[in-house]
């Protein structure tokens, strides 16, 4: 085995597009004009909640290939997951693609998980064009892991509110220079962290040491420093699990400069009402990094960043029967296009 | 707006809870006269009774209904109040066939059947029927 | 319970460090208000019962609790009761009108599975063990008080 765990990509797999879709609540995020689309209502017009998921990831997949002028014929393979059952909404969205489709679960990070496994596919020349991404609706997700959506259970402070939406990207080489958003660099593989915290509705406490673990891990493998990166974001540990986050680095020496280190639970709703210690879920960072830092880096306004997407690795069996929740991030290195010219 | 319609709403609430805590009597009606003077008596009695504020005695040929209220903070002890007067009336008026009641739709029933009576409205024989059937009603909770 | 490792235990203390407390006083003090309200308004309910209908104060619970679960029901439905639920706690929760609410919210959301295993199957999920262990707890109460009167210990 190889000293270092980092994947050091050499040919410049590089993000095509991206089709970013909200929900009704999303239409309120102080980044919903990056989204290019936000549904009316959380249930679509479709039959059950779970079919608006399937309906978001159609959206949004369709969003991306229209901007390409592609056909889902002339994509290699499909890389996603969501956190319904068995991530069936993500299988359905797949039958009616007909791409090859690996169904991926790492809970909130199958945003990151999903993006670098897409660049090695491309970097490794076993693909042309992938399409990656994570999807999550809110009342699906709370009638599986929590209450029934009309309960009227109070929630906890530390409580995150569920991302309705979807975010996927097209990953392929880039023909020429201005065809790309970002390039993917590098990209950290997490491993599995429990702090033994057993709250399932403080998620952030219990998934802030994978995502420092992997963040240091970064840092140590590739000699970089925390300034050669413009912005470090991650996925969703909201308000209280991303300053446990931040403690936990500067304890290994990693210190941030102001609106460095940030975090997409803490970005998308910004102080929004009822959505207590900020949100989650996995169309949380696929959504903000996407919509927001994709843009962003396109535009040359940053020129790094590192996205760490971070995930509870729970099932809502495995927490009534008293087990910790486990933990994982995955860390992704993109690079502004801009840069390189 | 908004505040003023939750005072209008709790306003309501209020008055609706003072009408049950108003106090109507004592009052007391024998609808046959015979009986005049035990009824009198036990009002008396029940007006001595201090964890009590507001009483009425119905009599009928054979049968004597007494309804009360008890006091705000003697509720607690209401089983205790029903049966020390159960023992009194036994020991007065073993022969008397006298029901007891503190529930309030009792006292305003028996309240009701007063005032019509004292209003001319009903015939002895309505009157008694009307009686029986809150005799009736008392039984039927248990 | 397993024992939690050191390492776990120290970082117990960070994440306790960072947690934002649950603001117990104002909680209960707005449990105090809501779960007031919500019985002053059963009380009213019950008034009317016995006023208007031949109902007496012993009698007139059982009707005034079906009228509290329905309204509960349509607060439910219009969804309302969860946003007083996430104000209120425990001032939502613990009258009738919480039960009421965990049996049509569980109700609604399993709509789609259907009649029968989405609805039926799924309707008393939350409220089921409130009817288990209050008739559970009510066995074992009366047993015991059958068991004190039969041996004199009270009357």
């Amino acid at each position: 085995m190889k000293q270092e765990s980092t994947w050091f990509f050499q040919n410049k797999p590089s993000i095509l597009a991206t089709g970013v879709v909200g929900g009704p609540f999303e239409k309120q995020s102080p980044l919903a004009e990056k989204f290019d689309l936000c549904m009316d209502t959380l249930w679509m017009n479709e039959a059950s909640f779970e079919k608006a998921n399937r309906l978001l990831i159609d959206r949004s997949i369709q969003t991306a290939l229209n901007k390409l002028s592609l056909h889902p014929s002339d994509i290699d393979a499909l890389l996603l997951g969501d956190l319904i059952n068995q991530i069936t909404p993500s299988s359905m969205a797949a039958r009616s693609l007909n791409i090859p489709y690996l169904g991926l679960f790492s809970a909130c990070a199958t945003s990151m998980q999903g993006l670098s496994l897409a660049a090695a596919l491309v970097d490794g020349g076993f693909c042309e064009k992938v399409i990656t991404g994570a999807s999550s609706h809110n009342a699906a997700v709370e009638k599986q892991f929590r209450y029934p959506t009309e309960y009227g259970g109070q929630k906890p402070p530390t409580a995150q509110w569920t991302v309705t939406g979807a975010g996927f990207a097209v990953v392929g080489q880039a023909s020429d220079e201005g065809a790309s958003i970002a390039t993917i660099d590098k990209a950290t593989i997490g491993r599995v962290r429990d702090p033994g915290l057993k709250d399932p509705f403080n998620m952030g406490a219990a998934m802030a040491p994978a995502a420092a673990e992997v963040i240091e891990r970064h840092f140590l493998d590739t000699g970089m420093k925390p300034v050669d990166y413009d912005v470090i974001v991650t996925g969703d540990l909201a308000w209280i699990g991303h300053g446990i986050a931040e403690d936990l680095l500067k304890k290994k020496g990693l210190t941030f400069s102001e609106n460095q280190f940030l975090d997409c639970g803490k970005m998308i709703y910004a102080q929004l009402d009822g959505v207590q210690a900020g949100a989650s879920g996995p169309a949380c960072s696929a959504m903000v990094i996407y919509g927001h830092f994709l843009s962003l880096l396109q535009m040359g306004s940053i020129k790094r960043m590192l996205a760490v997407a971070t995930g509870a690795l729970l099932s809502p069996l495995t927490f009534q029967q008293g087990d910790s929740i486990p933990c994982i991030a995955h860390a992704v290195a993109l690079s502004s296009p801009v840069s390189t010219l | 707006m908004k505040q003023t319609k939750w005072v209008a709403v709790l306003m309501v609430f209020l008055l609706s809870g003072c009408a049950m805590f108003e106090e109507v009597g004592p009052a007391e009606l024998a609808i046959d006269e015979d009986k005049r003077e035990i009824i009198t008596a036990i009002n008396q009695k029940l007006k001595e009774t201090e964890e009590l504020y507001d009483t009425i005695v119905i009599a009928a040929d054979d049968q004597i209904l007494v309804s009360y209220k008890v006091k705000h903070m003697n509720r607690f002890k209401m089983k205790g109040i029903e049966k020390k007067l159960n023992k009194w009336f036994e020991k007065k008026y073993p022969d008397e066939q006298i029901d007891v009641s503190s529930d309030y739709k009792i006292f305003l029933e028996s309240y009701n059947l007063i005032q019509n009576w004292t209003e001319d409205k009903l015939t002895k024989k309505e009157a008694k029927k009307k009686f029986d059937k809150i005799i009736k009603l008392k039984n039927e909770m248990t | 319970m397993k024992k939690k490792t050191l390492s776990q235990q120290s970082y117990q203390q960070l994440a306790d460090a960072h947690e934002r407390k649950r603001p117990v006083l104002m909680n209960c003090i707005k449990a105090f208000f809501v779960g007031g309200l919500i019985c002053v308004i059963g009380q009213a309910v019950t008034v009317l019962f016995i006023t208007f209908f031949p109902f007496t104060e012993q009698t007139a619970g059982n009707p005034s609790v079906s009228v509290m679960v329905f309204l509960s029901m349509i607060l439910t439905g219009i969804g309302v009761y969860d946003r007083l639920g996430q104000f209120a706690g425990a001032g939502s929760a613990v009258p009738v009108t919480g039960f009421g609410n965990a049996v049509i919210s569980a109700a609604i959301e399993h709509r789609t599975e259907g009649f029968v295993l989405g609805v039926g199957g799924n309707m008393f999920k939350l409220a089921g063990s409130v009817i288990v262990f209050g008739v559970v707890s009510a066995f074992f109460i009366a047993t015991i008080k059958t068991l004190l009167i039969q041996w004199g210990i009270i009357g």
